[in-house]
């Protein structure tokens, strides 16, 4: 009887029950689609490192099905009480609360079962998707991906122990709430703010701070980037945290009340209405639209710098690695070394050679120019001869050098960058040479903080620590993870760490780097979309929870003589400021979030990724409020529906 | 006379197909301005869907509705809206007052969806305020009110815009005996010193003993009518108790 009369009430509640059958489908699609590819066997073919892959992407979910866990128990609480007085009817005609909690549960589970499959179907077409975002930016060709059974069963144990959890808390507050409250529930008492002016001041405070963080977050990282001591984030990110929290506690209790002292403003149509709709709802809900502004800043930032990372991956590439393949005969592992005619015949067959450049360091076993530097444990000077230098540089499209007697540094490192050599007279072999410049626009072409290219013959005298050897191959895409397994197994001896070899291969640091963007981006995307779905559905939720107090005073404003259109108008205006109020700070977030990105492109030279960035910006801003629109639109239809009261017929 | 309100014919259908009831019979009646009318009756008479064809919240199915000269019938949904803004009042049993908004922001409202003038509305608060006895209440919540209070208040907001005609129903049916008859006073002041026009719905003869004129219907038709003339309250009460009996004692009634 219960099953049915649960069955029955589904039927006649399905608009209540639309947005949180939206909500748990979606969420079960997403959590199906990241659990199918943890768990599918291809991730380690895709991956390199794919069991810490899974392990970053398993923290990932654990940490997401909490906040889903907790969104989801708030959307059945808030259907519970949506109902207060329809169960209170239930207890007041003899009903024991079991009965209610076993309606209200066979309820909610006919809904979830629903769900479950509709999510799973749409889970199956996320999945494809998300595969071919990942197959994508791993540069291989898509094929459909079969889903594993292992992550078809963690979804619904995931879902199953998340309804568990909501029903707890069904269960806690069913036994608790007296018939009284359920009946009267609905029956809301208007609390003014108390000190509007102060939380104005809050308001102004932690927007003040939020742009401090921002900008100190920015002055950090330049220096950081430049060479100088990178300071805590903690702090800023407590800072961030605290910010936007407190700047939407403030905003929700100061704004309406500030703006209801304004009686020619109020005086003005609905308006006093409309402010007074919106008043207690944000006030009583001034905490949670801190935290949902807080997890779309967090959404907002982390799918722009995901996408921003994979943008600059190409020419921080071609920054760090300019050669096809680099040989480093690093003195430190001379014993272990590769015998370079094999190692050579190895890349012929791999990639084909077509260009050799040898290049040599020199070292004169003094720290001349280190003691100018801030390293404490500095090694000895290293020095390159300028036709060396200027033999690397030329295939790199690099203007030569020239030195006329003078010395030049080029540093890899920022903290080397700063240091101050211009009045440094060096001597060698009784010959003086002065400061030319100091460079750190150069390709990076050693491991070293800094060298100092100086003439030829200055060298003539000093130890040579290393030949090394530049390769341009024929093919500039080949297998570079193949070749450089190839190469460690020609120089594979027990006293070395099997994964290190004096090869660096382009390629395969850009599959490395492929695999990491793959993972950042595709785990940016899925909390992204997740932390948007949730917001959106707590926010879709709370309008229609109170759409029976809406309801009654529409009738009221229906009757007064407000006509539909205009019901409607004051309606939009007071859900989609609703609506707006935690999505316009993080939205609002893209425009710094791009200037910083194309800062720090600039700053390392990165000029076509720069250009990128306020695109990327762009789309990531306008799918969101694409998406965040498409929610609202179907909760204001939904509302606009059961409020807006028009004639009879 | 003038008359603010002409019911000609008024004929309303409920249902279709096979199940169709009758609410309204043909019913047609005048009220003047100035004048204080109640309209009773039994349950399922017809009272309520007579008010709501008045107040423009619902249509006839026949007949025609003059108030203050326009006819009602033929208006598209839009001028309904306007014109139950402009020259309608309404005074309901539970008061319905906006919980959220103050009692002074309540009784405003209707100035304010005719985007009337800061300073005009102002003056029309306050003195519709002061004659409702509400002046110290406006900043005030409708739930900080006792039933009365919030009547009154409910009265002050169907009189702001000075309509044509204010319609009640069932005004003092959420009130006690104490207040319903304070609230049928603030009625006649409403009538004898501000001018309105009322028409009131009730089932309780000591409420309608306060009209100028009761009507009594049933099975939506007209059955009755009486008028206080230059009779005192008392005898207006005895008229309409012994109408009522009359009412419910038909012969045929079983």
């Amino acid at each position: 009887m219960y099953f049915k009369l649960a069955l029955r009430n589904v039927k006649r509640q399905m608009e209540n029950y639309l947005i949180y059958f939206l909500t748990v489908s979606l969420t079960v699609a997403l959590l199906f689609a990241i659990n199918n590819i943890i768990y599918s066997s291809n991730l380690t073919v895709f991956v390199d490192r794919g069991e810490s892959a899974r392990t970053a992407l398993r923290i990932m979910v654990v940490m997401i099905s909490m906040v889903v866990a907790f969104v989801l128990s708030f959307s059945t609480s808030f259907l519970l009480k949506c109902r207060k007085r329809e169960f209170g009817t239930y207890l007041t005609l003899g009903m024991t609360r079991k009965n209610l909690l076993t309606i209200f549960l066979a309820e909610t589970l006919v809904i979830c079962s629903i769900a479950l499959g509709a999510g799973l179907a749409a889970g199956i077409f996320f999945f494809q998707g998300l595969m071919a975002v990942m197959m994508k930016l791993l540069e291989m060709e898509f094929s459909i991906a079969s889903c594993s059974a292992e992550g078809l069963f963690r979804t619904v144990l995931l879902i199953v122990g998340i309804f568990l959890l909501a029903s707890t808390a069904s269960a806690i507050y069913l036994k608790r709430v007296s018939i009284y409250d359920l009946i009267h529930g609905e029956k809301k008492v208007e609390k003014g703010v108390r000190h509007p002016v102060c939380w104005f001041l809050v308001t102004a405070v932690s927007f003040s701070a939020l742009i401090a963080c921002g900008i100190r977050f920015w002055t950090g990282t330049d220096t950081a980037l430049r060479g100088g001591s990178a300071e805590s984030m903690e702090y800023l990110l407590a800072g961030f945290i605290l910010s936007v929290l407190f700047f939407h506690m403030g905003i929700a209790k100061s704004i309406v009340f500030l703006l209801l002292r304004r009686p020619k403003l109020c005086s003005r149509g609905s308006n006093t209405f409309v402010l007074r709709q919106l008043s207690g709802s944000l006030n009583a809900n001034s905490v949670m639209f801190g935290c949902l502004a807080l997890l779309m800043s967090l959404a907002v930032a982390g799918t722009n710098f995901s996408f921003i990372q994979k943008a600059s991956q190409e020419e921080t590439l071609i920054m760090s690695c300019p050669y096809d393949i680099m040989y480093y005969a690093n003195r430190i592992y001379r014993e272990g070394e590769i015998p370079l005619e094999e190692a050579e015949s190895l890349i012929e067959e791999y990639a084909g050679i077509e260009q050799k450049i040898s290049w040599r360091i020199y070292e004169t076993g003094e720290q001349e120019f280190y003691s100018r530097t801030d390293y404490s444990m500095a090694p000895n000077d290293s020095f390159m001869p300028l036709s060396d230098f200027n033999a690397l540089m030329e295939p790199l499209g690099v203007e030569p050098a020239k030195l006329d007697g003078q010395f030049m540094i080029v540093c890899s490192n920022p903290k080397a960058a700063r240091a101050d050599w211009s009045d440094m007279v060096w001597e060698q072999d009784g010959k003086t040479y002065t400061f030319q410049s100091s460079r750190s626009d150069y390709p990076k072409i050693t491991y070293l903080y800094f060298y100092v290219v100086v003439p030829d013959e200055a060298v003539a005298n000093m130890e040579c620590v290393e030949e090394s050897m530049a390769y341009i191959t024929k093919r500039h895409r080949f297998d570079g993870m193949g070749l450089r397994q190839a190469l460690i197994q020609l120089c594979a001896s027990d006293d070395m760490d099997n994964d290190r070899i004096e090869f660096e291969i382009r390629e395969h640091v850009r599959r490395e780097e492929n695999n990491i963007s793959a993972i950042v981006v595709v785990g940016a995307l899925f909390a992204s979309a997740v932390f948007l779905l949730l917001a959106m559905a707590i926010l879709a939720l709370k309008t229609l929870s109170a759409l029976g107090e809406d309801k009654r005073r529409y009738g009221i404003l229906f009757r007064l003589g407000m006509s539909e259109r205009e019901q409607a108008r004051a309606l939009f205006r007071q859900t989609f400021s609703f609506f707006l109020l935690p999505f316009a700070l993080p939205l609002a977030m893209s425009i710094p979030v791009a200037a910083f990105g194309v800062h720090l492109m600039c700053l390392q030279n990165m000029e076509t990724a720069a250009q990128m960035v306020p695109m990327i910006a762009g789309i990531v801003a306008a799918v969101m409020a694409s998406l965040y629109l498409l929610y609202y639109t179907a909760a204001y239809l939904i509302a606009k529906r059961a409020v807006v009261r028009g004639y009879t017929t | 006379m003038n008359e603010i309100l002409e019911i000609r014919d008024v004929t309303k259908y409920y249902g279709s197909g096979s199940v169709v009831t009758k609410a309204l019979d043909g019913i047609s009646f005048g009220i003047e301005k100035g004048e204080f009318t109640a309209i009773m009756g039994a349950s399922g008479s017809g009272k309520s869907t007579l008010l709501n064809v008045i107040s423009t919240i619902d249509r006839v199915s026949a007949g025609e509705i003059r108030v203050d000269g326009k006819r009602l019938t033929g208006m598209k949904e839009n001028e309904l809206s306007v014109f139950r803004r402009d020259r309608l009042g309404f005074i309901f049993q539970d008061y319905n007052l906006l919980d959220t908004l103050t009692i002074g922001e309540n009784i405003v409202l209707p100035l304010n969806l005719k985007k009337t003038d800061y300073e005009e509305s102002r003056k029309e608060l306050e003195r519709v305020a002061k004659a409702l006895s509400v002046a110290d209440q406006l900043d005030k919540f409708p739930y900080e009110l006792s039933g009365g209070q919030r009547q009154r208040a409910a009265c002050a907001r169907a009189i702001i815009t000075n309509p044509a005609l204010v319609l009640a129903d069932e005004p003092t049916g959420a009130l006690d005996s104490a207040n319903a008859k304070n609230l049928m006073k603030t009625f006649q002041m409403m009538n004898r010193s501000l001018g309105s026009t009322i028409l009131m719905v009730t089932h309780d003869p000591l409420m309608g003993s306060y009209a100028d004129r009761v009507l009594f219907l049933k099975d939506g038709k007209i059955w009755s009518e009486v008028h206080r003339g230059e009779r005192s309250r008392q005898d207006m009460y005895r008229e309409i108790w012994s109408v009522q009996a009359a009412l419910g004692g038909e012969a045929d009634v079983f």
